[in-house]
C-alpha cells in the first residue's frame, strides 16, 4: 500500500524527500518498531549477532575450528573454555562461532535463490492466469506433496552431498511453497485500478510486473524470506545431523550433534547442549522477527488485535 | 453438490500426482556417472555397466521406462532392493506399521497439546497466558527435533541413570513395552505440529469470536463455557482439519530422524539406510508411496473440509 504523502503547512515537501530526512525517518521507524514489537526487535538483535559472528569468526573465536588444543580433552565449560571442549580437544565456542558462517551462507543463499525463483513463478502465474497458471500450479502442487526431508535426502543421495547441492535442492522446495503465497498476493494486486491504468497507457507485461506488482508484493516476500530463513536453518541442521550436510572439517551446528561425538555426550553433556541452543536461538529469532514483520507489513493482520478487544 | 466438488478436486489431484511420479521417476536418471561406478565397486550391485543399467531399468527409451515402471507400481511391484535383493514392497509392508504407529502417537499428542492451549490463548487474548503460550509455540517451532531427541536420550542417562529404550520390542513379544516405546519419540515428534495447531486454533477462534452470532449468544446471557465450547469451537476447528494434511508430511519427515535416534525399524530408518547404501529402487519406492499417501490425504482433507463447511466451494 503506498504511503500517503504528507504536505506541511507551508506547502513544502515533507522532510522524507531529502536524504537526511530519509535517514531520520528510517531511524524513527526502527524506533517505533522496537517499541511496538519488542520481541521482534530482540529477534533482530540476535540475528545481527549471528551475522557479526559469521562475518568476523576469526576475530571472535579464541581458537581455530579444527585446532586441537593439547591436554584439553572433554573439558567442562569454565574460564578457559567458555562452552567446554569436545572429544578431540577442540573448543566448542570457537566451533559454534565458525559454524555460524555455514548457517548464514546456506540459509541466505537458499532464501535468495528461492525467493527470486518464487517471485518469478508466483508473479507471472498470478498475472497471466489462465492455462499457464493452471500448469504451473500443478507442478507446484507436485513439489509441495513431498515431505521435505524425504525428498531432499533422496535428491542429495542422487546429486551427492556438498554445499551447492544442499542450497539448490533446498531452494527448489522453499520456492514451491513461497510461490504459492506470492501468487495469492499478486492475484489481489492485479485487481487494482493502477494496474489497469498502466496497461491502458501501453506498458508492457514485464514493466507492469516489475514496476507495479513487484513493489506491492515486496512486503509479502520479505515476511516469507524472514520466516523461511528459520525453516531453512532447521532443515540444514537436520541434514548435517544425518550426515548429509556440509562435509567436515567445516563445523556445522547440526553435525556437531552427530557422528563420533555422540558416544562422548554421556560424559560431556555440554557437547549435546550448546550447538542445539545455538540453532534454537537463531531460528527463534527469525520466527519472532518474521511474525513481527508480518504484523507490520501485512495489511490483513495489521490492527487485528485491536478489533479483538471490541468484544 | 459435494460429489461434484469431490470429482473436481480429484481432477486437480491427478495431474499433480502424475508430475510427482515423474519427479520420483527422474531421480535415478540423475545419478552421476561416478556414483554408478561407486555402486559397482563399493556396493557390488552389478558386474558391469550393462548389468547396472538393466537393474536400474535404464536400458530402454525413457517414455517406455516410465510406462513400465508405473504399470508395475500400480500392480504393487516397486522393484527389488539392490542391497537385500528382496522386493521393495515386501520390505515396506514390514516397516510401514512402525512409522504409522509413531505418526499416530505424534498426531494425538499434537492435538491434545495444541487445541486446548490455542483455546485458552484466544479467549484470554493479550493476557500473560496468551503471551506465554505464543512464545512457547514459537519456541516449539524453533527447536530442532533431533536435538530434543538427543537431549532426551543423553541427559536422563547422566543424571538419573535412566534413558528411553532404543531397542525395538515387537508387539507379539510384549504389547505394553511395544506401545510404551513410541511415547517419548511420538511426543517429541508431535511438538512442532502442536505448535502449528495451537497457532491456527488461536487465530481461527479469534475470528469466530468476533462474529455476529457469538455477540448474540453473549447478549442473550449465555455463560462463557457454552459459548466457547459449543458455539465457537466447532466452527473454528474446521480449518484445523486442513493443516493435518501438511502436518502428516512434516511428521513423515520427522520419522527419518526419530527412527534413527530411537532405533525404530520403520520407513524413515529404511530410507536413511537405503540412501547410505545407494539403494535407488528402495529410495524411489519409498518416495512413490509417500507422495501418493500425501496427495490422497490432502484430497480427502479437502473433501472432508467442504463437507464440514458448506460455505467452501472453490
Amino acid at each position: 500500500m503506498p504511503e500517503p504523502v504528507e504536505v506541511t503547512a507551508t506547502g513544502q515537501w515533507p522532510a522524507a524527500r531529502t536524504r537526511a530526512g530519509a535517514v531520520r525517518r528510517a531511524l524513527s521507524g526502527a524506533g517505533r518498531f522496537c517499541r511496538r514489537k519488542p520481541l521482534g526487535a530482540l529477534g533482530a538483535v540476535i540475528i545481527l549477532a549471528l551475522l557479526l559472528m559469521a562475518g568476523f569468526a576469526e576475530w571472535i573465536a579464541p581458537y581455530a575450528y579444527d585446532e586441537q588444543i593439547p591436554g584439553a580433552r572433554l573439558r567442562a565449560p569454565g574460564r578457559d573454555f567458555l562452552l567446554g571442549t569436545d572429544n578431540i580437544s577442540r573448543d566448542i565456542f570457537s566451533r559454534i562461532v565458525h559454524g555460524a558462517r555455514v548457517t548464514v551462507t546456506v540459509s541466505f543463499a537458499t532464501v535468495f535463490i528461492a525467493n527470486v525463483l518464487a517471485a518469478a513463478v508466483g508473479i507471472t502465474s498470478g498475472y497471466f492466469r489462465g492455462r499457464y497458471d493452471i500448469c504451473v500450479q500443478r507442478v507446484v502442487d507436485a513439489w509441495q506433496s513431498f515431505p521435505f526431508l524425504i525428498i531432499i535426502l533422496s535428491l542429495l543421495a542422487v546429486l551427492g552431498p556438498g554445499m551447492p547441492n544442499i542450497i539448490v535442492s533446498l531452494s527448489i522446495l522453499v520456492a514451491a511453497a513461497a510461490s504459492r503465497v506470492i501468487r495469492g498476493a499478486t492475484l489481489s494486486v492485479v485487481e487494482n485500478a493502477y494496474v489497469e491504468a498502466a496497461r491502458a497507457i501501453g506498458c508492457g507485461h514485464v514493466r507492469i510486473m516489475a514496476r507495479h506488482i513487484l513493489p506491492n508484493v515486496a512486503g509479502t516476500i520479505i515476511v516469507l524470506a524472514t520466516i523461511g530463513l528459520g525453516g531453512i536453518i532447521l532443515a540444514e541442521s537436520a541434514l548435517s545431523f544425518l550426515g548429509y550436510g556440509v562435509p567436515p572439517p567445516h563445523p556445522s551446528w547440526g553435525s556437531m550433534l552427530s557422528g563420533s561425538g555422540r558416544t562422548y555426550m554421556y560424559s560431556a553433556p555440554w557437547m549435546a547442549v550448546w550447538p542445539g541452543v545455538a540453532i534454537s536461538l537463531v531460528v527463534f529469532a527469525f520466527n519472532m522477527l518474521g511474525d513481527a514483520l508480518r504484523d507490520v507489513l501485512d495489511p490483513r493482520v495489521r490492527g487485528s488485535s485491536r478489533q479483538g478487544r471490541d468484544i | 453438490m459435494i460429489r461434484k466438488y469431490a470429482l473436481k478436486r480429484l481432477l486437480v489431484a491427478i495431474p499433480s500426482l502424475f508430475i510427482a511420479t515423474v519427479i520420483v521417476f527422474s531421480l535415478s536418471r540423475l545419478i552421476p556417472g561416478d556414483v554408478v561406478v561407486l555402486m559397482m565397486e563399493e556396493n557390488q550391485y552389478a558386474q558391469d555397466l550393462e548389468e547396472m543399467r538393466a537393474k536400474l531399468g535404464l536400458d530402454r527409451p525413457i517414455h517406455a521406462q516410465y510406462v513400465e515402471w508405473m504399470t508395475r507400481a500400480v500392480r504393487g511391484d516397486l522393484g527389488q532392493s539392490l542391497y537385500t535383493g528382496r522386493p521393495v514392497l515386501q520390505e515396506l509392508a514390514r516397516r510401514m506399521p512402525v512409522s504409522l504407529e509413531l505418526g499416530a502417537v505424534a498426531v494425538v499428542f499434537a492435538i491434545l497439546i495444541g487445541v486446548p492451549i490455542g483455546i485458552v490463548s484466544a479467549v484470554r487474548q493479550d493476557s500473560v497466558r496468551d503471551y506465554a503460550a505464543r512464545s512457547a509455540a514459537i519456541l516449539g517451532l524453533s527447536m530442532p527435533g533431533f536435538w530434543l531427541g538427543t537431549l532426551v536420550v543423553v541427559l536422563p542417562a547422566i543424571y538419573f541413570g535412566w534413558s528411553p529404550s532404543i531397542e525395538f520390542t515387537r508387539f507379539e513379544d510384549d504389547p505394553w513395552r511395544h506401545l510404551a516405546q513410541f511415547l517419548v519419540p511420538g511426543c517429541l515428534l508431535g511438538i512442532a505440529s502442536a505448535a502449528s495447531i495451537m497457532r491456527l486454533t488461536r487465530t481461527q477462534l479469534l475470528e469466530v469470536l468476533r462474529m455476529e452470532y457469538v455477540r448474540t449468544a453473549w447478549s442473550k446471557g449465555l455463560a462463557e463455557h457454552p459459548i466457547i465450547l459449543k458455539h465457537c469451537l466447532k466452527n473454528s476447528l474446521i480449518p484445523v482439519v486442513t493443516i493435518l494434511g501438511i502436518q502428516i508430511a512434516q511428521i513423515l519427515s520427522g520419522t527419518v530422524i526419530f527412527e534413527s535416534i530411537f532405533g525404530l525399524p520403520g520407513m524413515g530408518r529404511f530410507l536413511f539406510d537405503a540412501i547410505t547404501e545407494r539403494d535407488y529402487p528402495v529410495i524411489q519406492g519409498i518416495n512413490l508411496v509417500v507422495v501418493t499417501t500425501i496427495v490422497t490425504v490432502n484430497l480427502l482433507v479437502d473433501v472432508v473440509y467442504a463437507y464440514l463447511d458448506p460455505r467452501i466451494r472453490y
